[in-house]
Formats: structure tokens, sequence, C-alpha cells
């Protein structure tokens, strides 16, 4: 076992790193498995993790998706730009919208970026998790060179954790969210995985909503991410993805995107 | 009803509705005066009044081929007194050349299956339905008579005038009511909307609709549905509420069958009734008549049978009074001499009446009523 975060070896789950990837992952939902479908490797769906050592325990992890949303349809918000503007009246009014869509299906994901926190200071996370992101871009280069899904859509995601109270509530939720579902979205969450999201979004405006009409702190939280995000937001940033046009619809964490053309990956 | 002669309510038979003269000049100032509430279509502003007054008088005289331009004004007229005590007007087109925009209330349903769960929103529409249809507008009586009949003759005559030129109207009709506002101004659905988009407050807008049209500034209203739940909570309240002073016409115009529950202002979230003609109690009850003679004694106001709607049935000058409830199976009219005079017919002319039914005791829960504006 080596001390530095920079030598662990990183290499695809397996079965015996279940025990080891919960405490890093949130609750896959009912029925769904941590690991991808076909051991690690399904075609669609990668999942790498970092250990101490052969034999050791998991370090960190993350999950590779090809060509999202075509199976189960994914939703995100466009956070636009609508212009009321009256020259005559000195009227200028810039406002954002937010646009419920699925813009992104067909993207590579990157998901789960993760590291144990509780046993790495902040900057052997940092490092770990950059290692991770560039094994995981690695990955997506070799797979759209070689792999079943050659070429492939040129944009990669990468969804973030938005920002959060204590008790886990979302001042974006609490502003748009439970006036259409009001149910506990932690328990949906933890219910139904990453598919509650799809759930979810039957019940959200299908229509242009402004900005504005939501509350302050909902405003405030848009496309913020959560502090337990900062380190993966900053390997994301490194790595050449921004956050873009899209956050999630259940905390308006940010949505970071990237063109792997231009990744150099 | 006391037979008092101070009474306005004694003897209904005493109120006259006819088309504003530009000698009720005078008038409709006081009334304006009164009627500081509401994007006014009676500004307190003489030209303007008097402006008003000749634009009726040419809708009036206009000829058979109608432009949907026309905007009447009618008075109500005291005949005891000899001068109107309130007025009430037409347009023909909502719009006129320009949308008329409303809000459309909906409502959406979404469901989540596997999340076991549904919900129905309220949703706001920016539209132009009610582009084109005619406009009930600019309802005033005098606080003394709002208890009288002189109110409901006010606003259902004007009916019987649409329902007897048809082809000079639509056959949708709607009318605006004022909105939950204050006098400081603060308007909690203007707040809550029109607001995020202009920054001036509810009588600053006001006054711009008054010297621009209101077509102007929805188009700088955001054309997306507004999702009601969004809303503070005293916004989504008055969507729909009616301000108290608009209690009475839109209480006459309810019982005539208007829908108060689908369009609203996008101002100030007042209620925009709307109705199909033909289906409103007074045109649907209302029929052609005969009149037999003119010297029938005058009726006994506290034997009365209840009264009907009664108008000659000419374009200008057109005119309308409450007259005793036929006994039954009546097919002609008799007429006082004063009721012949008031409505300028004599035997063998022809009269559009409509049974007067009100509910309760029949004078209208009249609260004050002092909208003289676009606003029924």
């Amino acid at each position: 076992m080596s001390d530095s975060t920079r030598d662990w070896p990183i290499r695809a789950a397996a079965p015996g790193d279940v025990g080891g990837l919960i405490p890093l992952l949130p609750a896959p939902g009912q029925g769904v498995s941590l690991l991808p479908p076909g051991s690690g490797n399904s075609g669609r769906e990668w999942l790498l993790v970092a250990v101490r050592g052969p034999g050791e325990a998991v370090a960190g992890c993350v999950r590779v998706r090809r060509a999202i949303g075509l199976d189960r349809p994914r939703f995100w918000y466009h956070v636009g730009c609508a212009v009321h503007a009256a020259p005559e009246l000195e009227l200028f009014h810039r406002q954002r919208t937010l646009l419920l869509g699925n813009d992104l299906t067909g993207a590579w994901e990157i998901a789960d970026l993760a590291c144990d926190a509780a046993m790495l200071g902040a900057e052997a996370q940092v490092i770990l998790l950059r290692r991770l992101l560039r094994a995981a871009l690695a990955l997506i280069v070799r797979q759209r060179a070689t792999g079943t899904s050659a070429g492939g859509e040129p944009t990669v995601i990468c969804e973030l954790p938005g920002l959060r109270d204590a008790s886990g509530q979302s001042p974006f939720w609490q502003s748009l969210g439970r006036h259409f579902y009001d149910g506990d979205p932690l328990l949906a969450a933890e219910r139904f995985g990453p598919a509650w999201k799809t759930h979810v979004a039957a019940l959200l405006p299908h229509e242009p909503l402004l900005v504005s009409f939501l509350t302050a702190e909902g405003q405030a939280a848009l496309g913020m991410p959560g502090r337990s995000a900062e380190p993966a937001a900053r390997v994301l940033h490194e790595a050449g993805l921004r956050a873009g046009r899209h956050v999630t619809l259940d905390d308006a964490g940010p949505v970071y995107e990237g063109d792997l053309d231009l990744l150099g990956a | 009803m006391s037979e008092s002669k101070t009474d306005p309510g004694a003897d209904p038979g005493r109120f006259l509705l006819r088309p504003a003269r530009s000698e009720d000049l005078p008038a409709l100032e006081r009334f304006a005066a009164a009627s500081a509430f509401g994007i006014t279509t009676l500004p307190p502003d003489r030209a303007l009044l008097a402006e008003r007054l000749r634009r009726s008088a040419s809708a009036f005289q206009s000829g058979d081929a109608a432009s949907g331009e026309e905007i009447y004004l009618f008075v109500v007229e005291d005949l005891a007194r000899g001068e109107p005590v309130g007025t009430s007007g037409i347009a023909a087109s909502a719009g006129f050349r320009e949308r008329f925009y409303s809000y459309r209330s909906e409502y959406v349903v979404h469901a989540s299956p596997a999340l076991g769960a549904s919900n129905r929103t309220h949703t706001l529409h920016l539209c132009h339905d009610l582009t084109g249809v005619t406009l009930l507008t600019s309802f005033y009586i005098e606080p003394a008579y709002e208890h009288t009949l002189a109110p409901q003759l006010l606003s259902r005559a004007r009916l019987l005038y649409i329902a007897q030129f048809a082809e000079r109207f639509s056959d949708r009709i709607a009318a605006e009511s004022p909105g939950l506002a204050d006098d400081s101004g603060r308007c909690p659905f203007w707040d809550a909307v029109g607001r995020r988009f202009f920054d001036m407050d509810y009588p600053a807008v006001e006054r711009l609709a008054v010297g621009r049209s209101k077509s102007f500034i929805a188009e700088l209203m955001p054309h997306s549905p507004i999702y009601v739940p969004l809303l503070p909570e005293e916004a989504q309240w008055a969507i729909g509420q009616l301000h108290p002073v608009g209690e009475l016409p839109f209480s006459i115009l309810v019982d005539e069958g208007f829908d108060p529950d689908t369009y609203v202002d996008i101002f100030d979230g007042g209620p925009t009734t709307h109705a199909r003609v033909a289906l409103l109690k007074t045109v649907a009850a209302s029929r052609e008549t005969r009149v037999a003679d003119t010297s029938a004694a005058a009726a006994v106001p506290s034997a009365q049978r209840g009264w009907q709607l009664a108008a000659n049935t000419r374009r200008d000058p057109f005119r309308a009074v409450l007259l005793p409830a036929p006994a039954g199976g009546e097919r002609s009219v008799s007429l006082t001499p004063e009721a012949s005079i008031a409505l300028g017919v004599y035997a063998g002319d022809t009269l559009r009446v409509a049974p007067l039914v009100l509910d309760g005791e029949g004078n209208g829960d009249g609260n004050s009523s002092h909208d003289g504006g676009r606003h029924e």
C-alpha cells in the first residue's frame, strides 16, 4: 500500500468492491446494482475504482455512461435568457429562464466522481479525483476510437450536486419543485436512485419559467455546486470542462460540459 | 318600497335609458370625478369626455355597415329629477385594431405513475381570445340609486340594444371588472407579475395605459404561462378577485349568465367575465311585441307583479324603461302616456321586452359602484 494517492491503482470495479463503494455513492435505488450490468463492462456503462493497493479498500470511484437518455429519458433545466425591451419607455429587462428538456441526451456522462473524503486530506482528494477523471476521459477516448461505441457524440457531461442545507434540503427545490411534487425528494431519490429525476420530471412545468418567480434563495442556488462538490468542480475545470447552460432539476447543481474533440484527453 | 317622493326607488317607471348626448357632459364630468378607480374610459378630463360623447353620437348615428370601432355610451335619467344618474357603455369590438389581451386560467394535470403522484396546477396564459368580442364598459351609478332598479335598467337594457342590432356586434360579449388594489396603489397581482417587467407601480402603469394602448404594454409581458403556485400567496389569492367597488355591475352580469372564472385582467387580475350573447338571460327571454295603446293607468307600485325591460327598436334615439310585468298571456303592451313619451312610441309601434327577474327581493346586492372606467 502506497501512502500517495498518486500511485493508487485504478481499475474496473468488481463485485468484491461493493462494500467499499457504498459509503462513496448515493443509494442506487431499489433493485439497482451499484455495479454496471455485465460486471463492469456492458459497453454502455463503466465503473472505475481507485484502491490503495492490490486487494486493498476502495478509496475513490468514477462512473462513465455512454449515450445517456436513450433507455430512460433524462431531463435537465436549460438556463436561458429573455429580454423585454421598450426603448420608448426606457425599459430593458434581461431575465433568466428555465426550460425543462432532454438537451443532453446522447452525450457521454461522467458520474459518481467521488473519493473517501473522511480518509483523505483536501489535496489528496483533489489528486485522486484528478486521476479518476483522467482515467474516465481516457476510457471514453478509447471507446470512441475502438469500442462498440466508435465515434459517438463528442459531448461529455458531469452533473454535480447543488446547494443544500444541513438537513439536505435544497433551496432551489423548496422554491420550485415542491410546488409540483409534495413528496420528500430525498426519500424518492433514495428509493428510485438516479431514475427519480425522470419520474419527477413528469410532474414539473414543461413551459419556460422565469427565474424571477423563484425565491431569492432559489435563484441564488441556480448552478451553484454544493460544498462537497467543490473538489470535483475544481478538477473538472482543470480538465477543460465548464459549467454550461444546464442545471439539474432537483437542486439546480451545475452540469459541466466538455467537447471531447477539444479536450485533448 | 316606500312611496315617499324623496325615495328614488319608489317608482322604477321614472328611469329612462337613452344614448348620452352632448348636454350630458356636466353629468359625465360628475361621474368621472366620483369614479377615480381603474383605467378609465371616463377620464376626469372635460375635453376627453366631450370627445367620447362625440364618438358615441357618431356610433349611434353611423350607417348600417358598422366598422366595429363604435363605442356607444348610454345614460340612465331620473325623469323626476330631469338629469342623468348613471352611465354605461358598449364597445362594439374589444381591441378593435389591436389585440385584446387577457390571462386565461387553465389547469394542467401532470402525473408520475412511478412516484404515485399527480398534480393539478393552475396556470395563466396570455391570450388574445377576447379580441373582437363586444365589451360592456363604463358602468357608473350614483350611490343614491344603487338600491333602486336603475342599475338593472342601466346594465341590462344595453343587452336589448345588442339583441336588436345584433349585426353591429359580436356574438360573444365580455366585461372587465376591477381587481384588488388599494388607494395607495398597491395591487397584489400587479406587484407579483407585471412589476417584474415594468419597474413602476400600478397607478403609474395605468397612467401609461391611458396614453398608450394596453396591448402595447401587454406585448412586453412574457408570453409563457404563469404557474400560479410560484406566485406569492397574496397574489394567488387576488386572481379573479373583484374589487368591492365592482360588486354591483359584476353581480348583474353574473346573474345574466356571464362566466366569471375563465379570464382575468393582465394588470390587476380582476375577473373578465364573458358569455355568448344569445345565451344571456335578458337576450334569450326577450321578444318583440306591439304597443296596443298608450292610455293605460299608472300601475300602483305596491300591487306590482314585477317589472320588465322595454325598449323601442330604433338605433337612435334608442330608449328603454321599466314597465310593469305583463299579467300573463298578453301579446301586446299597454303604455301609460308618460311611458309612451319616454320611449317615443305610439300604438302600433314595436317594442322589445324582456322580463326583469331578480333573485331575492330584487335590487341587486348593491355595494357601492364608483368605477367609471373600462370596467363594469
